[in-house]
Order: C-alpha cells, then sequence, then structure tokens
C-alpha cells in the first residue's frame, strides 16, 4: 500500500466519521419501559405510558417543570388527583374522538407531542387577564388552572380546558396548513389585541365574534370559532347566534349604538370558511366531530376511575 | 512537486495538526465529569432526604421579606411525600397534611422539586391574592448542602433560604405542629404592645410581631427602621437573617422564664421585652378597650354578674349585658362601662374609676362616685349593679399567661383571693 493510498483511506476514515449521522427514528422519546415498580406514580405511569406515548408517541407532562413554561409567570403544579381526571378526560374527549371520527392515525400524524399540565392560571396582573393554555410550534401544548378541574361541570369543562385544547389543537392545524388569507378580511379593522379582554360576549358577537377573545387578532378568531362550535350544545350555539343578532351591551350595561355590522351573519360566514377549510385541508367533517364530543360528553363519568 | 506527493503532504499536514490539537489539554481537577458529580450528588441527597424516618422540620420563608413557617415533610424513597402543617394559612387555622410527588433533579445543581401540588407547600406560590403574584414562595429548592441531620437549601427563583432539620423519631407530628402554633399564639398576636430592646442605651420598637415580620425602629428622625422577618422555633425565634443594630448582631432568641421577654442567644444581655409591669400597661393605655368576660369572674362576681343580667332584662328587656374598663378622653377618666343589648341596639352607660399602679403588677380601682347620665341611672336601677361595682373597687394583684403578650389578664383581689376577674382586649 502506497503513501497516497493510506492517506486517502485516512481521510476517507475521517469523513465517514463525519457523515455517520443518526437517523431520526419513529419516537422522538424514549418509548421503553423505565417505570419503577412501585414508586409512588407507578399505576399512573403505565397508564400513560400506555394511553398515549406509546400509540401516540406524546409525553404527558403532569409533574410539572417550570423550565417547560413561561418563567414570568408564578405557577403551581396540578395535583396528582386532578392530573390523573385530566389525563383520562384529554383522551376521552380528544384523542378517542379523532381516532373515532377522524382516523386512528390522524393524531398519531397531527397531534402535539407533549401536553403540560399546570394547576393554576397563567395570570397577566397588568392587563387583568389569565392564560389558560398555549401551543408551541405544533408540538407542546400546555393546560392551565388544572386544579380547578372539576368533572361534574361539563360546562365550565368546556370553557377552561375543552374548548381551550380543541383552540390550541386548531392552532397546531392552521399552523401545518394555512388557514384561507380571505378569513382574515372579514373582520379586518375589528380587531382589538389589547383591549379585547374590556368587550362582552355580548359588544363581541354584534361584531361577529363568538367570544371577546376571538377578536384579539384574526388568527384566534380562526381557532375560536372552530373551539367554541366544537364544544357548544346546539342551545349554546344558538345563544350566541342570538346574541349576534341583538343590540349589543357593553360592560356598563349601555346599549351599543347599532353600526350596520350583521354579527350572526359573520359568525356564520367564518363558520363556513371553517368547515370548509377543515374539510378540504385535512379531511375532518367537523360536524361529525362535534357530535361525537357531544354524545361523549354526557358520559365522562364512565370514564373517570 | 507531482500531484500525489502534494495530496499527500496536505493530508500529512491536515492529520499532524489534529494531533497536537488534542494533547494540549488541561489536566482534570475533578476526577469525574459534571454530569457524573451532578448525577452522584443526586443520588447522596436522595438517601439523606428519604433516610430521615420521622422525616424534616422545615423552616420555610416564601422569599427574603417573608415571615417563616413551620412545615414537616417527610420524604419516601417512593417519590412520595407527605408534608403537614398548622397556621393561619391552613384551613380554618386547623393542623393539615397532605402529600404529593417529589423529585431531585439535576437543575441549577441539585434541586429538590414538589413537582405535583400540595396545599401545605403550594399555597405560597399559589398565584392569588393578588392574581398573578400570591405569596411569591418557592416549591423548587437548589440544595446547598446537606448533612444527615440538617439539610440547607435556597428557593430556586425567589431565593429564600429553606433548612430542613431531622425530626427526632419519638416526636409526633400533630402535637409538633400544635405546641408551635401555640406557641406562636402565646408570643404574638394582633393586639400585642410592641416589644421593646434596649442597645447601647438607645431603645428599639419591635411592632407588627403577630405578621411575622418584625417593622424594627430606632428613634430619632434619622433613626434605623428595618423589616425583620423571622420564624417562631420550639423556645422562641430565629429572624431570617443575621440584623445588626448598634454594631451588636442579633439572629435567635429564647422566651425567658417568666414570659416576659425574648433573649437574644447571641447576646444574652439583650432582651426584647414585653410588658414589664402590667398595672402601668393598663393604666397607660388610653385606647385599649378591655372586655370583663363571663368565664373569667370568680362564683361571687359571676353570680352578681347574672343577677345584673337578669335585672336588665326585666327592666328594659335586654338580651345581654357586658362589661368593660376603658379610658375615655371626653371624661378624662378610665370608666367601668355598663351596655346591655335589645336586638341589634346597644345602650352603654359610664360609671368613672380611679385607676392607681402601686407596686408592681398591683392596680388599685376605685369608684369616684360619678358618671355619665345613664351611667348613674343603672347604677341606681339594675340591681347588683352597686354590689359589682363595689367588688371591683379594690386593689389587685395582676397576673397574665405572658408578659410578653398579655392577652388577658386577671384581677386578684389583695385581700380575698377567691375574688377575681379577668379582661382581654377587644
Amino acid at each position: 500500500m502506497n503513501k497516497l493510498t493510506i492517506s486517502i483511506l485516512l481521510s476517507l476514515l475521517l469523513l465517514l466519521s463525519c457523515s455517520q449521522e443518526e437517523e431520526f427514528g419513529p419516537s422522538i422519546f424514549d418509548v421503553e419501559d423505565h417505570l419503577v415498580e412501585g414508586s409512588a406514580s407507578y399505576e399512573f405511569d403505565t397508564w400513560l405510558r400506555q394511553a398515549y406515548l406509546v400509540p401516540y408517541n406524546l409525553d404527558f407532562r403532569y409533574r410539572m417543570e417550570d423550565v417547560g413554561s413561561d418563567m414570568d409567570y408564578n405557577l403551581v403544579p396540578t395535583s396528582f388527583n386532578k392530573a390523573r381526571q385530566m389525563a383520562q378526560l384529554v383522551k376521552y374527549l380528544w384523542f378517542d374522538v379523532y381516532g373515532t371520527v377522524v382516523s386512528p392515525e390522524f393524531l398519531k400524524e397531527n397531534g402535539p407531542r407533549i401536553i403540560h399540565l399546570i394547576g393554576s392560571p397563567a395570570y397577566n396582573p397588568i392587563s387583568g387577564t389569565m392564560l389558560l393554555g398555549t401551543a408551541e410550534g405544533g408540538l407542546k401544548v400546555t393546560l392551565f388552572r388544572c386544579n380547578e378541574l372539576d368533572p361534574t361541570d361539563v360546562d365550565l369543562l368546556n370553557e377552561y380546558y375543552f374548548k381551550t385544547m380543541h383552540h390550541e389543537f386548531a392552532h397546531i392545524l392552521h399552523q401545518k396548513r394555512n388557514y384561507p388569507v380571505e378569513f382574515g378580511l372579514i373582520s379586518q379593522g375589528k380587531y382589538n389585541p389589547l383591549g379585547w379582554q374590556y368587550k362582552t360576549d355580548s359588544e363581541a358577537a354584534t361584531l361577529g365574534f363568538v367570544s371577546p377573545y376571538a377578536g384579539s387578532q384574526n388568527r384566534e378568531d380562526f381557532v375560536e370559532i372552530i373551539a367554541n362550535y366544537l364544544v357548544k350544545s346546539d342551545t349554546q350555539w344558538s345563544d350566541i347566534l342570538a346574541l349576534a343578532s341583538q343590540p349589543g351591551i357593553d360592560m356598563y350595561g349601555d346599549t351599543i349604538p347599532d353600526d350596520g355590522i350583521n354579527g350572526r351573519a359573520i359568525i356564520l360566514q367564518k363558520l363556513e370558511m371553517a368547515k370548509k377549510w377543515l374539510k378540504e385541508s385535512w379531511e375532518i367533517e367537523i360536524d361529525s366531530l362535534r357530535a361525537e364530543i357531544i354524545r361523549r360528553q354526557l358520559n365522562i363519568n364512565e370514564v373517570l376511575n | 512537486m507531482k500531484t500525489s506527493t502534494y495530496i499527500v503532504n496536505i493530508v500529512v499536514f491536515v492529520l499532524l495538526g489534529l494531533i497536537p490539537a488534542c494533547k494540549n489539554e488541561e489536566a482534570d481537577i475533578f476526577l469525574a465529569s459534571p454530569a457524573e458529580r451532578l448525577n452522584k450528588a443526586i443520588s447522596d441527597y436522595q438517601n439523606i432526604l428519604t433516610n430521615a424516618e420521622n422525616g424534616w422540620e422545615m423552616d420555610y420563608f416564601a422569599n427574603q421579606m417573608s415571615p417563616g413557617y413551620t412545615l414537616l415533610v417527610k420524604l419516601n424513597k417512593s417519590g412520595n411525600a407527605i408534608l403537614s402543617a398548622r397556621s393561619e394559612l391552613t384551613t380554618n387555622g386547623a393542623y393539615e397534611q397532605d402529600s404529593c410527588l417529589f423529585d431531585i433533579i439535576g437543575d441549577n445543581g441539585p434541586v429538590l422539586t414538589f413537582n405535583t401540588f400540595s396545599k401545605i407547600l403550594h399555597v405560597f406560590s399559589n398565584p392569588e391574592n393578588p392574581d398573578g403574584y400570591g405569596l411569591e414562595g418557592d416549591y423548587e429548592f437548589v440544595i446547598v448542602k446537606a448533612h444527615p441531620d440538617t439539610v440547607w437549601m435556597k428557593g430556586k427563583k425567589y431565593g429564600a433560604e429553606v433548612l430542613l432539620r431531622k425530626m427526632p423519631s419519638d416526636v409526633q407530628w400533630k402535637q409538633l405542629a400544635d405546641e408551635r402554633s401555640e406557641f406562636k399564639t402565646l408570643l404574638f398576636s394582633e393586639k400585642a404592645p410592641e416589644l421593646k430592646m434596649v442597645v447601647n442605651k438607645k431603645t428599639y420598637t419591635f411592632s407588627l410581631g403577630y405578621s411575622g415580620v418584625f417593622l424594627a425602629k430606632g428613634s430619632g428622625v434619622n433613626a434605623l427602621t428595618l423589616d425583620v422577618p423571622f420564624i417562631v422555633t420550639h423556645d422562641g425565634i430565629r429572624f431570617y437573617q443575621e440584623v445588626e443594630i448598634e454594631g451588636v448582631k442579633f439572629k435567635a432568641f429564647r422566651l425567658n422564664d417568666a414570659k416576659s421577654g425574648l433573649v437574644s442567644v447571641e447576646s444574652p444581655e439583650h432582651t426584647l421585652t414585653g410588658v414589664n409591669d402590667l398595672a402601668i400597661f393598663i393604666r397607660d393605655d388610653a385606647e385599649t378597650v378591655w372586655d370583663i368576660f363571663p368565664a373569667g369572674l370568680s362564683s361571687t362576681l359571676d353570680q352578681s354578674y347574672k343577677a345584673i343580667l337578669q335585672s336588665a332584662q326585666t327592666l328594659y328587656g335586654a338580651d345581654s349585658a357586658s362589661f368593660s374598663l376603658k379610658y375615655n378622653t371626653i371624661r378624662g377618666s378610665f370608666v367601668l362601662a355598663f351596655s346591655y343589648t335589645v336586638g341589634t341596639t346597644t345602650t352603654e352607660g359610664l360609671l368613672d374609676l380611679n385607676v392607681t399602679a402601686g407596686n408592681k403588677d398591683m392596680l388599685t380601682v376605685s369608684y369616684k362616685g360619678t358618671g355619665d347620665a345613664k351611667g348613674l341611672q343603672f347604677y341606681n336601677d339594675v340591681e347588683g349593679l352597686d354590689d359589682f361595682v363595689s367588688a371591683i373597687s379594690s386593689a389587685f394583684a395582676l397576673s397574665t399567661a405572658a408578659k410578653i403578650n398579655p392577652k388577658e389578664i386577671k384581677f386578684t383581689k389583695a385581700t380575698n383571693q377567691q375574688v377575681y376577674f379577668a379582661i382581654k382586649p377587644r
């Protein structure tokens, strides 16, 4: 072997050592069973592994990690019992719904990879608001206020948790496939990112928003339409439309002068646009999804043990 | 130079260049890598923390300006933590116990984190009242140092020093928590007089002790003013941090045998003194209304009180009747106030008293024979009232459970110990 050959072989060796990159496996988490039998959380951790980690490649984090949240907020963890209830409800009212109505693979491919539970709300004392959930980069959903979970109150469950989950998941979906640009034009000029919290439900509805927060910016408007439509009963949805048809009442109880906006028509127009986008972009029939959610809401006690 | 020789030379130079880059390394300061050392520290701390069979007494300060609380913590090898406490933050101020999960993680060094909710511990971190802030306390603690009997920690976010002391195996948790809570109540209450300490001939007052954070003030315009957080210990108090006053350093204090003051451990010639002479304390207090309460009456006075109540019921339809001692600025005199209540309406009459301090803790009370119109009307009309006034017109020996915080003061007749009554601040 001459000098040239040796040199080239050495060089190739060096190059090889640099080019042997790790290939992505099927999971970003270690799905091996490392749970310690006899640990205080063994039973629950085993259930989480079987319910979330193995099938969905999802890390359900109920032990609070402050580094996994916004350190500017003062927060507390979720209680163990509330975390157990929440994990069961999230599976029943979210993951199993999509698995049944859309496809078993849908959330495996498009669902979040981390769900992080926080016990308290994330208060913003300056604006007087509180954060109920966040979705980060299509990967992580954080749910706040979990210590207030009351499985017997479906309306509160929807308001504080499941509407939030569908809201955050809709964000994940539109971060993957954009919603129509035209949606943002419907209420253009009516969004108020800093003052939305001072609007009443009535005021928001007359402007064509399903909630005050929907009036903060158009991407929130888009996901609020989806989330509210999914979790609200027919009566509750009709109430929103009825509110949108009446003169608005502001926070002082005063009637707002008619500005010619047909809030009801706008909400329905937005809903149709969201339905079409879900169907065309994701092959999701929102009405089927909604029917399944509402059916399951009546049977919540069956899943809690 | 041939092309092949040229390539060979380049490759050899490159390889030669890599060798010294690997050789010129600093000698290792530690035998193990940072990750290995962190893992070892976590393992060592885990052993120490879970080996305390009866758990730990935790001196908890939410942050460096907050009062201290005693929490009891047992860390089980299963990862389950049991916590208990009794304080104004527990439900109805009663003893409470619950559990949560804990872990020791590698964060800012080894960190003890209680990562599911416990109402005993996380009450300090719950961001409510006021919303967004709460009590601004930690539930994650950087472990600074650990011995088998003591662990020194620091709150991860707010930085307060938190101490764990191993509980003796024979101590009952509830008993300790109850005793500590009762001791705290003995030492401090909202109506307790401010404490005083003389340092280098200068008097400093320590007020607001019931809040767990003293407001310490010197006298004079430019006097020192300090907020001094402290925790109640088994025999006294301990400041969160050492405090220097007039060049003297203070941190821990013990209640003296007379229960009249807290004696500095570091400088025993200095004492945080409560009331020295109960008679002078009452005589000089023109603000407090002292209620004479039925449970504190001797049998003679109790009979008299019941007769008075019955008479007031007959005369005025009274639902209840009561006595109090107070200074009345309009009358410029101490008064015995007699009042009765019908429904929500209370009617009061005043009888003027002379109150004179004699020997230490000796107070002489005498009826002046004067009063306001209502007082004199009651004196004449209500059966037994004149006897009651006569009975309390005497010299009394004053006593209380702890002069540092006289919550109830007993008046025992100097000439007859079977006659007594007691007062407490309204």
